[in-house]
C-alpha cells in the first residue's frame, strides 16, 4: 500500500510524456480492447474478401454470356464487388473509434493524458491506420487472387487477371485509399459531432446526398463542381475505364480524396482545440 | 504545486468560476468545499486543460497543463469514476493510458494492487460497483506517479473501509511532498483529512484557511451542565460572555475559555457536571461561510468572507 513509486521516476524528465508513437499505442490498445470495433473490422475484411470471388463463381457458373466481363477492369469491379460495403463498415468504426469516447466522458480521460489535441487527433488517425491498412490490403489480395482463379477456369472465354497489370495494382492502392477515406472521414466526423449516429448520418450524407444536392443547382455550377465532390472522386478513383469520358482520372481523383480527409482532419482538430471536452 | 490566478469561467449563461484566485502547496492535503454548482469541478478541468479559462489561468509546477511535457507524470487526475468505457476491462484501460508515458503491463499492476483491485483486472468496468470505479480512477490518477493529484469527490461511494483507506492514501501521498487537491461534499471527512480548506461558493472564493483555524472559529463553544443553569448565566454574562441552550439540557458558552469558566465557577461555588470545549462541526462554519452564496436567486451583493 505504500509502493506508489517503485517502477518509475518521480521526474518529469523531457520524453517520458506522450508521443505520436505512444499516442497511437494507446489509442490500439483502446480500439483492440472493444468487441464492436472487432467486429466491424473483421466484418469489413470478410465482405471484402468473399463476395468478389462468390460474385466471380456466380457469373461463371451462369449459362448466360457474360457481357459485362468485357475488360479487364470489368473483371476488376468483380473482384471488388465487396468494396463498398467494407467502406461503409469501416466509416462506422471510424466514427465509434472516436464517439463512443463521448457518452461515457472517457475522451476527458483521453485529453487528460494526451492534452495537446493534435497528438490525441492524430494517435487516433495512427492507430486506425496501422489496423486498417494490412486488412485492407491483405483482403483486396485475397480477393483479386481468388478471382482471378475462379475466372481462370470458366468454360468461356473470360478477361484474363494477371498481376501484371498495372492496373490491379492499382485497384489494390485504390480501394486501400478508398477504405480508409471513408474510416478516417468517420473519425473527422466524430469528432466534430461528438455523436455516433450524428456522424454516421453525417458521412452517409456526405456520400450519398450531397450529389443529389448538387444535381439540383444551375448545370453550368454542377458540371464544374462534380468531379470534385467526395462521392464522385471515390468512384473516378476506383473506376478503371480507359478512357473515362465524365470525370477526373484515377490519379487527380485520388489526390481529391485526400483532400477530402485532411481538410476533415484538420476541422476536426481545429474544433477540439476551441472546444471544452 | 498548482496556482489558480484570477480565474473566471463563463458558459453560456452561468458563470462557473468568478475571479477566483488561490495556490495549493505541496506537503498538504488540500480539501476543495463547496456546495453544488460553486465551481469546484469547473476549477478541476481548467486544472487540467480540459475547459479554457475565459480569463485568468491555471497553472501546474508554473506551466499550463497542456504544455507539460509528461502531464501524466506531473498531475494524476480522477474527475469522475464514470470516465472510462464501460465494455472495456480494467486493465484494458489503465494499459491504454500507461502506454502515453512508455509504461506497461508491470506499472498497471502495481496500481491495481495499490488500488485493492488485484483480481479485477480482466473484468470488464460496467460491472464495477461506483466503489470500485472510484479504486480504479484512483489507480489511473496513479500511474504516472505524479507530483500533483487532483481528485473530485473521490469518497462517493465508498464504503466505510474505503474511506479511511483513501484518507490514509491521500495523507500518506502528501508525506511524500506531492500536492494533493481533493474536492467533497462529505465535510465531516474533509474536517478528518484535510490540513487546508478552499472554500468556494458561486464561482467564489468564500474561504482559503487552515483547517484547524476554521474548526475553532468563533462558533465553537464550551458545553456545559450544572445543576443550577441561572446563576451561572448570571456569572458568564457578567464576565462578558454569552450562553445558549444545548441539547439535553446543557448551555453552551461563548467568549470564555475553559479555565477561565471553572474559575469563575469555583468562585461562584457553582456546582458543574460536565464541561467540554466543543469545536464547531465542519458543516457549521462551512454553512455560516457559504449562507450567502448557496442562495442563487435572491441576492447579488459581491461580499466576501475570507477568514485566514
Amino acid at each position: 500500500m505504500t509502493t506508489i513509486h517503485s517502477a518509475s521516476t518521480r521526474s518529469s524528465a523531457p520524453g517520458s510524456g506522450p508521443t505520436l508513437s505512444r499516442a497511437t499505442h494507446s489509442e490500439l490498445i483502446k480500439l483492440r480492447s472493444l468487441r464492436a470495433h472487432v467486429v466491424l473490422l473483421g466484418t469489413g475484411a470478410l465482405f471484402l474478401l468473399a463476395l468478389g470471388p462468390i460474385q466471380a463463381i456466380g457469373q461463371v457458373l451462369s449459362k448466360a454470356e457474360p457481357e459485362p466481363l468485357g475488360t479487364v477492369s470489368a473483371a476488376i469491379s468483380v473482384a471488388l464487388t465487396g468494396g463498398t460495403t467494407t467502406a461503409l463498415l469501416v466509416g462506422v468504426l471510424g466514427v465509434l473509434s472516436v464517439t463512443s469516447e463521448f457518452p461515457t466522458a472517457l475522451i476527458r480521460t483521453t485529453l487528460w493524458a494526451v492534452p495537446r489535441r493534435g497528438l490525441a487527433v492524430t494517435g487516433k488517425v495512427a492507430a486506425l491506420l496501422t489496423l486498417l491498412v494490412p486488412t485492407i490490403v491483405l483482403s483486396t489480395v485475397i480477393a483479386l487472387e481468388a478471382t482471378r482463379q475462379v475466372l481462370a477456369r470458366a468454360d468461356h472465354p473470360m478477361p484474363e487477371l494477371s498481376w501484371s497489370q498495372p492496373s490491379v495494382w492499382w485497384s489494390l492502392l485504390a480501394m486501400m485509399l478508398f477504405a480508409t477515406g471513408w474510416a478516417l472521414l468517420g473519425q473527422a466526423l466524430g469528432w466534430l459531432l461528438r455523436s455516433a449516429v450524428g456522424a454516421a448520418f453525417a458521412l452517409l450524407g456526405l456520400m450519398f446526398a450531397l450529389p443529389l444536392v448538387v444535381l439540383a443547382l444551375p448545370s453550368g455550377v454542377e458540371h464544374r463542381v462534380w468531379p470534385y465532390l467526395l462521392s464522385e472522386a471515390g468512384s473516378s478513383m476506383m473506376r478503371l475505364q480507359e478512357g473515362n469520358p465524365a470525370g477526373l482520372a484515377p490519379g487527380p481523383a485520388a489526390l481529391v480524396w485526400l483532400g477530402w480527409i485532411v481538410v476533415g482532419l484538420l476541422l476536426a482538430t481545429w474544433a477540439m482545440k476551441r472546444r471544452d471536452a | 504545486m498548482i496556482e489558480v490566478q484570477r480565474l473566471t469561467k463563463q458558459f453560456k449563461d452561468t458563470l462557473a468560476v468568478d475571479d477566483l484566485t488561490f495556490s495549493v502547496t505541496p506537503g498538504l492535503v488540500t480539501g476543495f468545499l463547496g456546495p453544488n454548482g460553486a465551481g469546484k469541478s469547473t476549477t478541476m478541468r481548467v486544472i487540467v486543460g480540459l475547459d479554457r479559462p475565459t480569463s485568468g489561468e491555471a497553472l501546474v509546477d508554473g506551466k499550463s497543463y497542456r504544455t507539460l511535457d509528461a502531464p501524466l507524470r506531473s498531475v494524476g487526475a480522477m474527475l469522475d469514476a464514470g470516465q472510462v468505457h464501460p465494455r472495456r476491462t480494467a486493465s484494458a484501460h489503465l494499459l491504454s493510458l500507461a502506454a502515453t508515458i512508455g509504461a506497461g503491463q508491470g506499472r498497471v499492476r502495481e496500481v491495481l494492487e495499490l488500488v485493492g483491485l488485484p483480481d479485477q483486472a480482466r473484468r470488464r468496468v460496467g460491472t464495477f460497483s461506483l466503489g470500485m470505479r472510484q479504486r480504479l480512477g484512483i489507480a489511473a490518477a496513479l500511474l504516472g506517479d505524479p507530483s500533483t493529484i487532483i481528485l473530485d469527490e473521490p469518497m462517493n461511494g465508498l464504503d466505510p473501509d474505503g474511506i479511511i483507506w483513501v484518507r490514509s492514501l491521500l495523507r500518506h501521498l502528501a508525506r511524500e511532498g506531492r500536492t494533493v487537491l481533493v474536492s467533497s461534499h462529505l465535510m465531516g471527512e474533509m474536517a478528518q483529512t484535510a490540513d487546508h480548506l478552499i472554500v468556494v461558493g458561486r464561482g467564489r472564493l468564500v474561504a482559503d484557511v487552515a483547517t484547524h483555524d476554521l474548526l475553532q472559529g468563533p462558533s465553537s463553544a464550551l458545553r456545559v451542565r450544572t445543576p443550577d443553569p441561572l446563576r451561572l448565566t448570571d456569572a458568564v454574562t457578567g464576565a462578558g460572555g454569552t450562553t445558549d441552550a444545548g441539547d439535553e439540557g446543557a448551555l453552551l458558552i461563548h467568549g470564555l475559555t475553559a479555565g477561565d469558566l471553572a474559575r469563575l465557577a469555583l468562585a461562584h461555588r457553582i456546582e458543574i457536571h460536565e464541561l467540554v470545549e466543543q469545536d464547531r462541526s465542519l458543516e457549521e462554519a462551512f454553512l455560516e461561510l457559504t449562507n450567502h452564496t448557496t442562495d442563487f436567486r435572491a441576492q447579488t451583493s459581491p461580499e466576501r468572507t475570507v477568514l485566514s
